[in-house]
């Protein structure tokens, strides 16, 4: 009699089926394109990072170049008539997205629109303070150059087609390491409160509690919105019931520790997109914190409706086939 | 290529090494360790908003387009820059002594008061010529102020403790400035 292999066996053959692309429909791919095209050219619409004169605090490649050029000709009154800068990365960004959409030339497009974008949210970022809602935005786009690259080059150089695994194509790859980045930013931040908490991040989440407190806080000094004037409920329950604070605030590590699970194949990719999306959700109801871009790549990498609904239909009807006609 | 076999048989090697790299590389755009909210702590937390002349808090975005998060920050990092300018010029001094803990705790140059005024009134000037770039209605021509507020829990109680860090005299000349009601169109 033939034993089923333990749960050790089960485990140890589903690590060793590695973390790989799966075979991506056109359509599918397009639908991805189209709505991440929408998000870039989101981005660009956004005049502000324009109007800082200076770079008081250099980060990035600010560091190195003087990037106050894109503020040239900007006036605050007329944003019409002026700064255009502005208008020409957007463009810019809106000529390449179209080309991105169409998959025309995505080896070109791509490269120039991630350096567009790195430079406007780099400038942003030099001011003295840093923002992190728009980094996931460049980084699906560096994905994309990476892959595009890496196959024309890996072409290029052995003058013959890219080896693909079976059954995939390069649109496959395109998706996968898309989806990567945008898991990998979420197991970067679990590990950044794993080694500067020194591992007690878990146990000493109820001081989250003052965040809430400064959320509010800063929400009324914006605008003194008499919404915001009061004291946040939450975050004196929070510290009035540590455990379960403890035990909420855990199960959100782990989901960011453990986000490339998303990688294994398309059923980890949506539980894994649908509880970063509740869990960006809840921070915004209780933190006032908005990160749409990351939201919105989770649910176009990640969660892809698109395929689940093709997939349900798909379901309903060989389910209709399965059942006999009725009398 | 040998080593391309690694790449090619694990797929997430890649991955890794972004993650590795991200956390090595610190907040180098748009390489970041997102490390917001990474360590909770029982230290008081701290936060700042602008005032008037008389404390009465002023709608930091509806002047200036800044968030309040933002002008926190900002002062954060100035604190920061100040201090290591400060610290290295006190160390080129011949009479340099090193510092001791001082009686209300303070311990680091960084949260001196003379480092939290200096950093507060280049807050303000900031936010001061950033409200120049608006309209006229906008401009903070009036006495400011910067409050910074210490967040902290005493006996299962969440507590609040504020104080004045910094003061910028009105503009000389400048007509009183109008009072503010808030507004939803404010916020676009």
């Amino acid at each position: 009699m033939s034993q089923a292999p333990g749960w050790k066996a089960r485990a140890a053959q589903w690590f060793r089926e590695g973390f790989v692309p799966v075979p991506a429909y056109r359509w599918e791919w397009f639908f991805m394109r189209l709505f991440f095209a929408v998000v870039v050219v989101r981005e660009f619409l956004k005049d502000h990072p324009y109007q800082d004169t200076d770079q008081k605090g250099p980060n990035g490649i600010a560091q190195f170049f003087d990037l106050t050029w894109l503020h040239a000709g900007w006036d605050f009154e007329t944003r019409l008539g002026n700064g255009w800068f502005f208008h020409a990365f957007l463009a810019i960004a809106v000529v390449c997205m179209l080309c991105y959409v169409a998959g025309k030339g995505l080896p070109v497009v791509l490269p120039i629109v991630a350096l567009l974008h790195t430079l406007i949210r780099t400038y942003a970022n030099s001011q003295g303070g840093i923002g992190h809602s728009h980094q996931i935005v460049t980084l699906g786009l560096l994905a994309q150059v990476g892959v595009a690259w890496w196959v024309w080059g890996w072409q290029r150089w052995h003058k013959k087609p890219y080896p693909f695994r079976p059954g995939i194509d390069i649109r496959g790859y395109y998706i996968y390491y898309t989806q990567a980045v945008v898991a990998a930013t979420y197991v970067v931040a679990g590990l950044s409160k794993l080694f500067n908490s020194m591992g007690l991040w878990v146990w000493n989440a109820p001081y989250l509690s003052y965040d809430l407190v400064k959320s509010q806080r800063q929400e009324y000094y914006e605008l003194l919105n008499p919404a915001y004037a009061g004291n946040p409920f939450y975050a004196f329950w929070v510290v009035e019931h540590p455990m379960l604070s403890r035990m909420m605030a855990g199960g959100a590590f782990f989901l960011e520790l453990f986000a490339l699970l998303a990688l294994k194949n398309r059923p980890w990719a949506l539980a894994i997109g649908l509880g970063m999306i509740v869990l960006h959700r809840s921070i915004y109801a209780v933190m006032h914190l908005e990160f749409a871009n990351n939201e919105a790549l989770l649910a176009i990498f990640l969660v892809n409706v698109p395929y689940w609904l093709w997939w349900t239909w798909q379901k309903v009807v060989a389910r209709r086939k399965e059942l006999p006609l009725p009398n | 290529m040998v080593w391309t076999r690694p790449l090619r048989r694990h797929f997430i090697f890649p991955v890794l090494l972004f993650i590795v790299l991200s956390l090595v590389i610190g907040e180098f755009y748009p390489f970041s360790p997102f490390s917001m909210y990474s360590n909770p702590s029982p230290e008081p937390l701290r936060y700042c908003y602008l005032a008037d002349g008389e404390g009465q808090p002023l709608p930091v975005f509806f002047h200036t387009g800044y968030r309040p998060a933002r002008i926190t920050k900002q002062y954060k990092s100035f604190r920061t820059e100040i201090a290591e300018k400060e610290e290295r010029r006190q160390t080129a001094s011949p009479d340099y002594q090193p510092r001791y803990v001082l009686p209300d705790g303070e311990d680091k140059l960084a949260d001196t008061m003379a480092v939290r005024e200096a950093s507060g009134l280049k807050v303000l000037k900031f936010l001061r010529e950033r409200s120049y770039q608006k309209a006229d209605y906008r401009h903070l021509t009036g006495g400011l102020q910067l409050v910074e507020v210490a967040i902290s829990a005493q006996d299962n109680r969440l507590v609040e403790g504020a104080r004045v860090v910094a003061t910028l005299p009105a503009v000389e000349g400048a007509p009183p400035q109008p009072p503010y009601e808030f507004s939803e169109t404010d916020e676009e």
